[in-house]
C-alpha cells in the first residue's frame, strides 16, 4: 500500500485523486473481506474523515482511473493534525526537512491508499505543488516514509518486557501503552494489531490481554475498528482464550451492534466456558438494546 | 460450609484440550487461577452458589484498582478435605465488617502437592458440569457496579476502607445515561 500525500491548492475546490494501482475499495464495503483487512479500512476513514462521513456506495477504481471530490476543510484539519505527528515520528526526518515539507503542505492533505502485490508495507510521499497548479510536481526525496514500518515499531514497542511481568503489571503497562498508541495513531494503529492478531504473531495471553483493553479505551475515533476486530476474534479465532477475551471486551463496549456476530459466535463455539461467558455478553446486549429502544421510545414521547 | 469463594482468573479454566495431554492428567494454567501467597490462600465461606455472593463480590471489587469484572471460583469443602487442606477463621480484610467477621477463612499450610490435587478436583468438576457450572463464574463489570452501589446503599460497604475511583465509576456505571456511541453506517 502506498499512501501519497498532496496538498490541495485551496479550499473547498475540486481536486482529482488519481491512483496509481487498482484495487481501491471504499468503507462501505465490510473490511473484514479485505485481504488485508484493517488497512483498506483506514483508508476508508480517511476519506470519510475528508468527506465528512459522506456514505459512499462500494467502488473499485481501475487502474489510473481518478476521482473528483470536493475539499472539505473541516475534515482536511484533522488531517492536517494527523500527518504531522507521524512524521516527526521518522528518525531520518531532519527537523529542515519536515518544515520544508510542512512548507510545502501548509494546510490540507489528501491521504489515497494503493495496494499492489502482497506486501502490506505502506509509503507516505509528500508531492510539493505550486499554488494554483493542480499537477503534484515530483515527490520530495526528503518525505519518504515508510508508515507502516513507523507504527509497526510503535505497536511493537507496546509489547517489549510484558512477558516477563507479573499478569497484574502486564495489564496495566499494556493498557497504558495500547491507549497512547491508539490516540496517536488511532485506526491504523488498530489495523497494525489487527494483523498481529488475524497472523497469530501475538502470544493468546498478550492478544486475551489486548483484546480486553480494546474493549475499554475511550476513543471514538476508533470506536467502530475496534469493535469490528472484537467480532472478528470472537467468531474466527483459534484460541479459545481469545475467543473469550473478544467477548469480555464486547461486554464493556456495550453495543448492541455486535449481537449479531455474538449470536453467531455462541453457534459455532465449542468451549464450554467460553460459550458461558459468550451467553452473558449476549444477554447483556440484549438488556442494553431494550434500555436503549426504551429510552428512545420514551425521549420520541415526550418531544 | 459448602463452598468457600476464592477470586480467580476465569480464563485460567479454560482449555483448548490439548491433544499432549495423557488421560488423568490436568493441564498446569487452572494452577494459576488459585494461587497462594505465604502458602495461604484468603477465601470465603458461603453456603450455597448464591448465598451472599453479591456482597461478598461488591466488597472484594470495591478494593480492586479499577471496576472490573469480578471472576470467582467456588471451592467444595468435600474437596479440600480430600485434599487435606485445612482451613483456619480469620478476620477478613474487606470494606465490609460483617463479612469480615463472619465469613473470611484463610486455607493453611498448602503444599504443591495439596494445591495440584485442589485444582486438578476443581478442575474436574467444572469439566464434567461444562457450561451449566457453576463452579466458576465471570461477573460482568455492570452486574458488579449494581451490587456495589446496593451495597454502599445499604451501608454494608465502607467507603473509606474501598477505592474510591471503583466506587466513582460504579455509580456512574449504574446511575449514568447509556454510554454514547458513534452513530452506524447505513
Amino acid at each position: 500500500m502506498t499512501f501519497e500525500i498532496y496538498n490541495p491548492p485551496s479550499e473547498s475546490e475540486i481536486i482529482d485523486i488519481h491512483t496509481s494501482f487498482s484495487d481501491v475499495g471504499w468503507i462501505d464495503e465490510e473490511p473484514v473481506r479485505y485481504e488485508f483487512g484493517a488497512s483498506t479500512y483506514d483508508f476508508g476513514r480517511m476519506f470519510r474523515q475528508f468527506h465528512k462521513r459522506e456514505t459512499q456506495p462500494h467502488k473499485r477504481l481501475d487502474q489510473k482511473s481518478s476521482l473528483q471530490k470536493e475539499v472539505k476543510p473541516s475534515d482536511a484539519e484533522q488531517l492536517h493534525k494527523w500527518i504531522p505527528l507521524v512524521l516527526q515520528e521518522q528518525e531520518s526526518l531532519t527537523s529542515l526537512q519536515l518544515e520544508d515539507l510542512t512548507s510545502r503542505a501548509k494546510q490540507y492533505f489528501i491521504v489515497v491508499l494503493n495496494r499492489y502485490g502482497s506486501t502490506k508495507y505502506g509509503r507516505v510521499k509528500a508531492y510539493g505543488i505550486k499554488c494554483g497548479d493542480r499537477t503534484p510536481s515530483s515527490p520530495s526525496d526528503t518525505a519518504h516514509i515508510d508508515l507502516y514500518d513507523v507504527i509497526r515499531q510503535e505497536v511493537a514497542r507496546i509489547f517489549i518486557g510484558t512477558e516477563d511481568m507479573l499478569a497484574d503489571e502486564t495489564e496495566e503497562v499494556l493498557a497504558n501503552r495500547l491507549s497512547e498508541c491508539i490516540k496517536k495513531y488511532q485506526g491504523l494503529a488498530v489495523t497494525e494489531i489487527q494483523h498481529l492478531i488475524v497472523n497469530e504473531e501475538m502470544k493468546p495471553e498478550s492478544v486475551e490481554a489486548v483484546l480486553r483493553i480494546l474493549g475499554d479505551i475511550d476513543d471514538p475515533s476508533t470506536y467502530k475498528y475496534r469493535r469490528q476486530l472484537l467480532e472478528k476474534a470472537v467468531i474466527d479465532s483459534s484460541s479459545s482464550v481469545v475467543r473469550d477475551a473478544a467477548s469480555v471486551g464486547l461486554s464493556y463496549m456495550d453495543d448492541p451492534h455486535a449481537i449479531p456476530s455474538l449470536k453467531k459466535a455462541i453457534e459455532k463455539e465449542t468451549c464450554p466456558l467460553v460459550r458461558k461467558s459468550m451467553k452473558k455478553t449476549f444477554t447483556q446486549l440484549e438488556d442494553t438494546e431494550k434500555c436503549l429502544s426504551f429510552c428512545g421510545a420514551q425521549s420520541t414521547t415526550s418531544g | 460450609m459448602p463452598f468457600l469463594l476464592r477470586s480467580t482468573k476465569y480464563n485460567k479454566w479454560i482449555t483448548d484440550e490439548p491433544d499432549w495431554l495423557e488421560d488423568g492428567e490436568t493441564p498446569a494454567d487452572p494452577i494459576f487461577g488459585l494461587d497462594t501467597k505465604s502458602n495461604t490462600m484468603s477465601v470465603w465461606a458461603v453456603e450455597s452458589h448464591e448465598d451472599q455472593l453479591d456482597r461478598i463480590i461488591a466488597a472484594l471489587a470495591a478494593t480492586r484498582q479499577s471496576l472490573q469484572d469480578f471472576e470467582y471460583v467456588l471451592l467444595d469443602s468435600q474437596i479440600l478435605t480430600l485434599a487435606q487442606i485445612r482451613s483456619r477463621k480469620t478476620e477478613g480484610k474487606s470494606p465490609d465488617a460483617h463479612l469480615n467477621s463472619l465469613l473470611h477463612r484463610d486455607l493453611i499450610e498448602i503444599s504443591a502437592q495439596k494445591l495440584v490435587k485442589l485444582t486438578a478436583a476443581t478442575f474436574k468438576t467444572i469439566q464434567q458440569e461444562g457450561e451449566n457450572t457453576k463452579v466458576v463464574e465471570r461477573v460482568p463489570r455492570k452486574v458488579v457496579a449494581k451490587y456495589i452501589v446496593e451495597c454502599l446503599r445499604q451501608g454494608h460497604l465502607n467507603p473509606a476502607a474501598a477505592n474510591a475511583k471503583v466506587l466513582q465509576d460504579a455509580r456512574e456505571l449504574v446511575g449514568g445515561s447509556p454510554e454514547q456511541v458513534p452513530p452506524e453506517d447505513q
